[in-house]
């Protein structure tokens, strides 16, 4: 008898991903970053209230769990002299002025995790740095938020005796 | 139909005061004068000669005649959904809406999207706002966005079936490059009952699409 066809998975319907999306859980995983109540509701809406379906649920359940991750191993608040790269607007390109500083997201990125990943390689940490701030703002804000995870956890991963 | 007579022109009048002081703002105005002047057979009269080319006129005059007065503009509902925001973008033009937000928020810096399906004098509309709004076109929005910027839209009709009627400036609006650039998407319903005709000069969108929506 040949084996049964594997099968990857029935595809969701778009309702059903929206329904496990918790707007606050993930407002509780941000709140260390984001301090500002009114500042926290907007980028949970760019995270996971707009964008395509797919991306809110991937981005959900990754901030999600890195956010578990973190409370589990007692990571609080980010260090306060951490300023971090700033996640900016992006303007159409018919509107971009040489000189002029587009508005930024209330979400800076704290890339100290990325120089682990350098292994003597110079420049990665701007290279990584810029390929995650780009793209649409649900999608750069999503890989910001847990990037900034990723980083917290790292150093209290390698702070422990 | 009704034997009143209105003036002659009378379209063409409401057609520039709809465009400067807004659909419902117009309609106001001029059913006041109307019924100050025929009473109901004169707003009945309005309706019948208005109505089809403009919705919201048709809407209003219809409530006046059910015994609907245009009451003070309260403002509290809208405040709340600006706590935190500096610069607030309006889009679609109800005047005497603007100007009780203009005077309930004295911090806010405000800029009026001066582009709509009517033709307007732009620069007599903001004239009227006491220097406190800015015209924008639709790239000089991009200039008013930030962590700490909403956009406002003045929209109209019931919203029992999960949407309203929007001007047509909103589509631009909430396109996807631009609505997370905005903290707040508040949509003003300045008029939240069903319309008796089709709502030409407007669109249908979902009520969904703001993060805040308030009737007047």
């Amino acid at each position: 008898m040949p084996p049964p066809h594997h099968h990857h998975h029935d595809r969701a319907a778009a309702s059903a991903i929206a329904l496990v999306l918790d707007a606050d859980r993930l407002a509780r995983v941000l709140e260390p970053w984001v301090p500002d109540a009114g500042e926290r509701t907007f980028l949970v809406r760019c995270i996971i209230g707009e964008g395509p379906i797919h991306h809110r649920g991937a981005s959900y359940a990754l901030i999600a769990l890195a956010g578990e991750i973190a409370a589990r191993l007692g990571v609080s608040s980010p260090p306060a002299d951490r300023a971090g790269v700033s996640v900016p607007m992006r303007l159409p390109p018919h509107l971009e002025r040489p000189g002029v500083e587009p508005q930024v997201y209330p979400l800076r990125l704290d890339a100290d995790g990325l120089d682990r990943l350098a292994g003597g390689k110079d420049g990665i940490r701007q290279v990584l740095t810029d390929a995650l701030t780009d793209g649409p703002p649900h999608h750069a804000l999503a890989n910001v938020a847990l990037l900034n995870l990723l980083s917290a956890i790292l150093r209290r991963v390698e702070a422990r005796p | 139909m009704t034997s009143v007579t209105l003036p002659l022109g009378l379209a063409q009048a409401f057609r520039t005061a709809a465009g400067e002081l807004g659909h419902a703002g117009a309609a106001e105005v001029f059913v006041n004068e109307i019924a100050a002047d025929r009473g109901d057979d004169g707003v009945a009269a309005f309706r019948d000669i208005l109505g089809r080319d403009f919705p919201v006129a048709d809407a209003l005059a219809s409530r006046w005649l059910e015994g609907w007065r245009p009451g003070i503009i309260e403002t509290d509902h809208i405040r709340r959904h600006l706590d935190g925001i500096r610069r607030l973008v309006v889009v679609g033009l109800e005047s005497r809406h603007l100007d009780a937000l203009v005077d309930a928020v004295p911090s806010l810096e405000i800029a009026l999207l001066a582009w709509s399906a009517l033709p307007a004098d732009w620069d007599r509309v903001i004239a009227n706002c006491g220097g406190r709004v800015t015209a924008v076109d639709l790239d000089g929005i991009f200039g008013w966005a930030g962590p700490n910027s909403a956009v406002l839209c003045f929209v109209y009709g019931s919203a029992d079936g999960g949407t309203v009627y929007a001007p047509p400036g909103w589509l631009r609006l909430h396109g996807p490059d631009m609505r997370l650039q905005f903290r707040a998407l508040i949509g003003w319903n300045v008029l939240p009952a069903p319309f008796a005709v089709y709502p030409r000069w407007f669109h249908e969108v979902q009520v969904s699409d703001f993060t805040a929506m308030e009737d007047a």
